[in-house]
């Protein structure tokens, strides 16, 4: 009794102490301008005078507590990164699960794993210098195409060594008989194979979903003002009377975590097939 | 036969130019009798519909006149872009496209006399240097015009990132130093619009730091009677830093507005933003000035003097807030604003933003209508009173080395920034863009904004402002010294070991740079610095 009393304490308070961040933010979404920071007054976890004006700020770019008007309102952005965010996931996913299961197969070029893993061994900074410096050249700074397209490429090493596990782990004789039964390698990959890891190809794409929504670094050097996403927006949101906008910022964190919750709650029952698959041998 | 090539830039460019042709012609928004009419006698541009606007109207014989008619004639002739691409931090944006007082704003009026439109891409004060670098590394010319820090001007020149802009200068005649209208010395237009004896940049800011105060604490008697007990003189803006320090440990722990526990010392004091609060005091350090740098281009930060203001400067965080190390300008603006502090030296705006009545009436914060300004402190050497302040940041506007349209972008460039259209622009209180010329000082709007009382101020403050590091390595130079300056405010160095170790760095830094480059820089930035000494 006094173990488990232990134990649920012990839970509790690590709970606690990761929830204290996204709940600080939680709580500084709903704070007015006067009390986001101590050099105002006193600092309180909880807001004093609740308000919703942060989120109007980033809406419609004009909040009652705030002097000077924003220039540019979440909705672009926002749009930016839905479109650049599912776009390199379809690219990633489609590539990498197409790549793996050739890899998984034919058991040819299997040096393509580590060839991908290039892309992640060295610090993302020294990858994206020259990245900038072609996509400059051939046009691609500021486009959507661009930043999707960067996004499919770095985060195909996750979908195909993911994939590749999920492929590895599921018996070719299922396949082998479906070729028997008169299918191409191509419909028995497309009616059989695809069907029964479509978990396995949904856990990973939430996965990588949620890596290119949060990128900050790839979007901030690829993108000038058309194509921004919701991190560099979010970095961006200062004004000259306020300094950093620490209420807007939180209050459009909130709301980023809104698209990864809805994707992940609407795959939810290939999730956990998805995750726990391939974790046993045969 | 005559071969004609035609390319792809060259196509783009004559539609861009039979675009805008087009629009000034064809577009009724462009047509010139109706926005003449709306001119004053003898104007030929600018601002019309609120009353005042014939204050920042021109014609040719102006310096925007002039940058107007040139941009006409180039639309005219085919060889104007469509537009023209500006990078400026986001804090400045409002200043541009955001109507003032009513009426059109800064960016429409350009639009609608030259038919070129602006395009402004905006980034944080704290990472628009990392995209000017950005955008020289790739070479891309997707900026025509970047801003930046007066501070990485040489840096940028050095990088081959600025267009030298002396053939523009001669030709369109800016009134960047006109003697009634432009900076208040001609030594000031010089240490803003040059490096290395050429003109690269235009000045659009004011970085002075300036010393503002809560005037009701200094008045009040529950504060003024005990100090004087104490400290054997009347609570007055102090004319040292000594007295300085005094009055931020008498206010420390005191009561102030609304109850709020008083931190005497405001300064801001992060990584960045409190360094220039260092370098005031460190200039003081001796008659006229203690210069970074000795006259063989030595560093002089383990010097007596240096390790004395490093020294002064850490235990000056006995009277902040305990979050101070973590505050930025805005915080500071905040911490008077609410009457935790008493004063600060800071940027000018401040009084712009703190200083002032919401729409419907209400003040903006509880130090609304307290404040005041006073000349910076500084350091009595036995009669010599050297006060001294630093220009620190400014906000400074160049052409791209990789535009493809240098002369279009620098004639807005010269636009912006020449008398007229900036005291326009800087008494709007949607941006930072601060009031730096003599013609700004004598403006309502801009006086309406920041205030009567910091008029005077700010430009003798500008007559006693040293000059922080703009040459080349100065963000090597700055960054050393700033992590030593945190360790010692954190504790991790003594200051003695701090200044000893910058000193080192910034040693290294010049070898690294290369003596014969970095010297010269040296010995000819101190030709900059205010020699204003008063007997104290």
């Amino acid at each position: 009794m006094t173990g488990l009393l232990l134990r649920t304490l012990a839970v509790a308070f690590f709970a606690a102490l990761a929830l204290l961040p996204i709940s600080w933010m939680a709580s500084m979404a709903f704070k007015p301008a006067a009390e986001w920071t101590s050099a105002a007054g006193g600092l309180t976890f909880l807001p004093k005078d609740p308000t919703l004006n942060n989120f109007r700020y980033v809406f419609t770019g004009n909040s009652p507590d705030q002097m000077v008007g924003l220039d540019r309102t979440v909705w672009r952005p926002l749009y930016a990164s839905l479109l650049t965010a599912i776009s390199g996931t379809l690219i990633a996913v489609i590539c990498g699960t197409a790549a793996a299961y050739a890899v998984s197969r034919e058991r040819v070029h299997e040096s393509i794993g580590l060839s991908l893993l290039q892309l992640r061994i060295f610090p993302p900074l020294a990858v994206m210098i020259p990245v900038m410096i072609m996509w400059s050249f051939l046009g691609m700074i500021d486009t959507w195409w661009g930043l999707a397209l960067i996004y499919g490429i770095v985060t195909l090493p996750f979908s195909y060594w993911l994939m590749k596990a999920y492929f590895d782990e599921l018996p070719r004789e299922i396949e082998e008989a479906a070729i028997v039964e008169g299918c191409t390698p191509f419909e028995a990959f497309r009616q059989i194979t695809l069907p029964i890891v479509a978990s396995a190809v949904a856990s990973t794409a939430l996965f990588i979903f949620i890596l290119n929504w949060s990128d900050y670094l790839i979007a901030l050097l690829l993108t000038r003002k058309d194509w921004t996403t919701i991190p560099v927006y979010m970095n961006a949101l200062a004004t000259a009377a306020s300094g950093q906008l620490y209420g807007a910022k939180a209050a459009l964190g909130l709301l980023a975590a809104v698209p990864p919750i809805i994707l992940g709650i609407s795959i939810q029952r290939f999730l956990v097939r998805g995750l726990t698959f391939g974790a046993l041998k045969q | 036969m005559t071969k004609t090539n035609i390319t792809r830039r060259g196509m783009l460019k004559g539609g861009a130019a039979m675009t805008a042709l087009g629009a000034v012609g064809i577009n009724p928004r462009f047509v010139r009798p109706a926005h003449a009419s709306a001119l004053a006698s003898g104007m030929t541009g600018g601002p019309t519909g609120f009353p005042g606007a014939e204050r920042f109207q021109y014609n040719e014989s102006h310096s925007e006149g002039r940058a107007i008619e040139a941009m006409k004639k180039m639309v005219a002739e085919g060889r104007a872009p469509a537009k023209i691409t500006m990078l400026l931090t986001d804090g400045a944006i409002g200043q541009i496209t955001q109507p003032f007082p009513s009426g059109p704003s800064v960016k429409e009026v350009w639009e609608a006399e030259t038919g070129v439109e602006i395009e402004i891409v905006g980034a944080p004060a704290g990472d628009i240097w990392k995209r000017v670098l950005q955008d020289v590394t790739t070479q891309s010319g997707a900026f025509d015009i970047y801003t930046h820090p007066w501070n990485s001007l040489g840096d940028l020149v050095e990088a081959g990132g600025a267009m030298n802009l002396n053939d523009f200068v001669a030709t369109h005649q800016p009134d960047w130093a006109d003697e009634e209208r432009g900076t208040p010395t001609a030594q000031t237009a010089e240490l803003l619009y040059k490096y290395g004896g050429d003109y690269y940049g235009a000045s659009l800011d004011g970085d002075f730091q300036t010393l503002v105060y809560n005037k009701s604490y200094f008045e009040d008697s529950a504060h003024a009677k005990p100090f004087e007990d104490e400290y054997g003189r009347l609570l007055a803006p102090p004319s040292t830093w000594e007295e300085s320090d005094q009055i931020s440990a008498f206010f420390t722990g005191r009561t102030g507005l609304g109850g709020s526990k008083i931190y005497g010392n405001g300064n801001d004091m992060a990584p960045f933003w409190g360094l220039p609060r260092f370098y005031a005091r460190f200039a003081a350090q001796a008659v006229p000035n203690m210069y970074w740098f000795d006259e063989e281009g030595r560093p002089n930060l383990d010097t007596d003097q240096a390790i004395k203001a490093a020294s002064e400067y850490v235990k000056s965080r006995e009277w902040a807030h305990p979050d101070a190390l973590s505050w930025t300008y805005a915080e500071g603006y905040a911490g008077i604003g609410s009457g935790q502090t008493p004063h600060l030296t800071t940027y000018t705006n401040v009084t712009k933003f703190v200083d002032r009545m919401n729409a419907d009436g209400s003040p903006a914060s509880a130090a609304a209508g307290q404040l005041s300004a006073y000349i910076p402190p500084g350091v009595n050497h036995d009669g010599d009173l050297v006060r001294r302040s630093v220009i620190y940041y400014n906000i400074t506007g160049t052409v791209s080395s990789n535009s493809a349209n240098p002369e279009a972008a620098y004639l807005f460039l010269q636009w912006l920034s020449s008398t007229r259209v900036y005291s326009w622009m800087a008494g709007n209180p949607a941006g930072y863009f601060d009031p730096f010329q003599k013609a700004n000082f004598s403006e309502q709007f801009v006086e309406e904004a920041y205030h009567p009382y910091m008029m005077d101020t700010i430009r003798e403050t500008i007559a006693r402002s040293a000059p922080t590091i703009n040459f080349a390595g100065q963000t090597a130079f700055d960054s050393a010294l700033d992590e030593e300056l945190q360790a010692a405010l954190t504790g991790q160095k003594s200051p003695e070991d701090a200044m000893r170790a910058a000193q080192r760095k910034w040693e290294r830094v010049i070898k690294r740079k290369g003596e014969e480059k970095m010297i010269p820089a040296i010995q000819a930035s101190r030709a900059a610095w205010p020699t204003l000494v008063e007997k104290g």
